[in-house]
């Protein structure tokens, strides 16, 4: 590794430990450690939650994609985007209003039992964890082809890192960490894009142009149909996008981190412009590969298109610049992994083990000791896990996630907070059935089952790459059928209707606890 | 659209409250006019929300049904109707954010005056 390598990871890991410094000063009570004691602006928060959202899979996944197939590629972000519209609309503000820490807490609001506090807990770590693993395998991946280092001590530093942030910051901490991230990522792409285009004298259809000479697909690259060629997956993968988003953990516990819904909204606002932006921004990127580089270039140095914006960054910027965008990588990976590490630490420490082991009952001191000992120990974990999994392909678990987060956890949080007749079984179901069908869909599709090096050498049972379009009917269907055939709930049309405008107006909040 | 009139017609059955008892929550007595509020907040979400879920499948499935015209040149110089939609998608997240974003403060102020007009 060279020196300036070295000076810029260094630079980053100084930083963002300063920030962890700072942040664990102050995250003395629980509240301060699982929501920051909603301290963030609507603007800092809509920094945190672009910061949470867009991975590396993101950053560098979408980039390759654009470069290799074109049209299709920028396809895939604007299903990212346009889940923010979903969470807008129908879970915001909601969520914000009836819970406290967690999903967990919202789903209680209206269903207080043990039972439920498990399904919700199990589903909010289970989520965070099949993101977390494969974000760190691909992260030690790709810190071992930027920089030359070893597989395992990538993913034990980067592992290590996450871990650090989340026992001494909490929440603060790991904000901070995703402001700062996004701050550099949105320089560093814009940085970049200017470049491109001044490599073009600003001329636009001059830069098509050359895209179209020095791609294979030649003047097909502008169409679609070269990534999807199946509608029905495209379609399916296009539901799972716009739906997934608005039953993430990690990205739904970021509207626990304002204090009140005017900026939950500004939060929401701020991360749209931020993701749109970026991802805008990454169509120049995955453009100025191809007309600077050259398709063959790009795929020689790997397959998968992962590296395209590195190696964008090295042909206009030499090592300077893929140094630069190496530790922007490298940032959008750690602050992506802290946020699902505090969203698992939350689920196992707030709802089961102050709510159900403890009844409710633990101190404030007991509950931050829990949950500091429970970040270490899933941060321990899951990076025993990554080093475990080195040689197995676990990338598809990705975009797996949000067709889990549509199936299961989407489907509760919607017919809970909109649906008068909704019991708990119903939810209960729900959350169990869009669970199984989506992890067994996968299991059985050929992501898994593939007789060329699948995990299972067979002919897929269901051969469809993104069975969203089969999952997440069945969440729903499930969550419906258990509430027909279940007995309608003693809860009254009045308490209903209490909760209801509880989440929509927050009456009851304005004086203390709902 | 017969069957978004329906989907339209069904959620709002869902949500209807038959009952108009009075409530006391959090020592405010939510009236008439609280629930009317938050049915008008309701009226403009499920409309917007239709739209959104429209406006964003309207881009596969025209991709997958009519790929020829989505493949032709656009009135914009250069662009295909592809093109141009997806890159519609952008300003639309963003103008619905906004939409939302002014309407809610509307809804907000409303929902504190009539909360304290109930206030002792």
């Amino acid at each position: 590794m060279n020196l300036t390598y070295f000076l810029f990871f260094i630079c980053i890991i100084v930083c963002t430990l300063i920030i962890t410094y700072w942040a664990a000063k102050r995250s003395n009570t629980t509240n301060r450690f699982y929501v920051a004691s909603g301290s963030l602006t609507g603007f800092q928060n809509g920094m945190a939650i672009a910061g949470d959202f867009i991975s590396a899979a993101s950053f560098l996944g979408i980039v390759g994609m654009i470069a290799i197939n074109g049209y299709d590629g920028f396809l895939y972000s604007i299903g990212f985007l346009v889940s923010y519209l979903v969470v807008l609309y129908l879970v915001a503000e909601p969520v914000h209003r009836l819970g406290k820490y967690s999903l967990g807490d919202v789903i209680c609001s209206r269903f207080p039992s043990n039972k439920m506090r498990w399904i919700m807990a199990f589903g909010a770590f289970a989520i965070s964890i099949l993101y977390m693993i494969p974000q760190l395998v691909a992260s030690g991946f790709l810190l071992r082809l930027l920089l030359n280092i070893d597989y395992s001590i990538s993913v034990i530093i980067i592992g290590g890192l996450m871990t650090i942030y989340v026992v001494f910051g909490g929440m603060v901490a790991t904000s901070w960490v995703q402001i700062v991230k996004t701050v550099v990522l949105m320089s560093g792409t814009f940085l970049l894009s200017l470049i491109v285009f001044s490599n073009f004298n600003w001329n636009v259809p001059f830069l098509v142009e050359r895209v179209k000479e020095l791609t294979p697909l030649g003047d097909a690259f502008f169409l679609p149909g070269h990534l999807f060629g199946n509608p029905i997956e495209f379609f399916s993968l296009q539901l799972a996008l716009v739906l997934g988003t608005a039953g993430l953990p990690h990205i739904l516990m970021r509207l626990f981190t304002v204090r009140n819904t005017l900026e939950v909204r500004r939060s929401l606002i701020s991360s749209t412009w931020i993701i749109g932006l970026f991802y805008l921004m990454t169509l120049v990127l995955g453009l100025g590969t191809v007309a600077l580089l050259g398709y063959q270039t790009l795929i020689a140095n790997d397959p998968t298109g992962n590296l395209a914006a590195p190696l964008l960054a090295k042909e206009v910027g030499g090592d300077f610049l893929l140094a630069f965008v190496s530790a922007i990588a490298f940032t959008t990976i750690v602050a992506v992994v802290a946020g699902l590490v505090i969203s698992a630490t939350t689920a196992f420490s707030h709802d089961i083990f102050h709510h159900i082991l403890k009844r409710g009952k633990s101190t404030e001191k007991e509950q931050l000791r829990a949950a500091r000992w429970t970040a270490l120990g899933i941060g321990l974990i899951s990076t025993l896990f990554a080093l475990r999994l080195e040689t197995i392909n676990v990338t598809f678990l990705v975009s797996m996630t949000f067709i889990v987060a549509a199936a299961s956890n989407f489907p509760i949080l919607v017919l809970t907070i909109y649906w008068k007749r909704f019991t708990q079984m119903g939810a209960i179901t729900g959350m169990v059935s869009g669970l199984v069908a989506s992890l067994l869909l996968v299991i059985l599709g050929p992501h898994i089952m593939n007789p060329d090096g699948g995990w299972i050498a067979r002919e897929a049972i269901i051969p469809i790459q993104n069975p969203g379009i089969i999952a997440i009917p069945i969440g729903f269907l499930g969550a419906y059928l258990g509430t027909i055939f279940s007995k309608k709930q003693r809860q009254s049309n009045e308490e209903f209707k209490r909760f209801f405008i509880q989440s929509q107006t927050g009456i009851a909040s304005r004086r203390g606890e709902p | 659209m017969p069957l978004q009139a329906l989907v339209i017609q069904l959620l709002f059955e869902l949500n209807k409250f038959t009952d108009s008892c009075e409530l006391v929550i959090g020592g405010i007595r939510v009236d008439e006019r609280v629930l009317e509020l938050i049915r008008r907040k309701k009226r403009l979400l499920i409309p917007n929300l239709a739209i959104i879920f429209l406006f964003y499948f309207m881009l596969p499935l025209s991709l997958i049904f009519y790929p020829d015209f989505m493949n032709k040149k656009s009135f914009v110089t250069g662009v295909t109707w592809a093109w141009l939609y997806a890159f519609l998608q952008l300003p639309f997240v963003w103008f619905m954010v906004w939409l939302y974003h002014v309407k809610a403060k509307q809804f907000d102020r409303r929902m504190e005056e009539t909360i304290q007009e109930e206030l002792p």
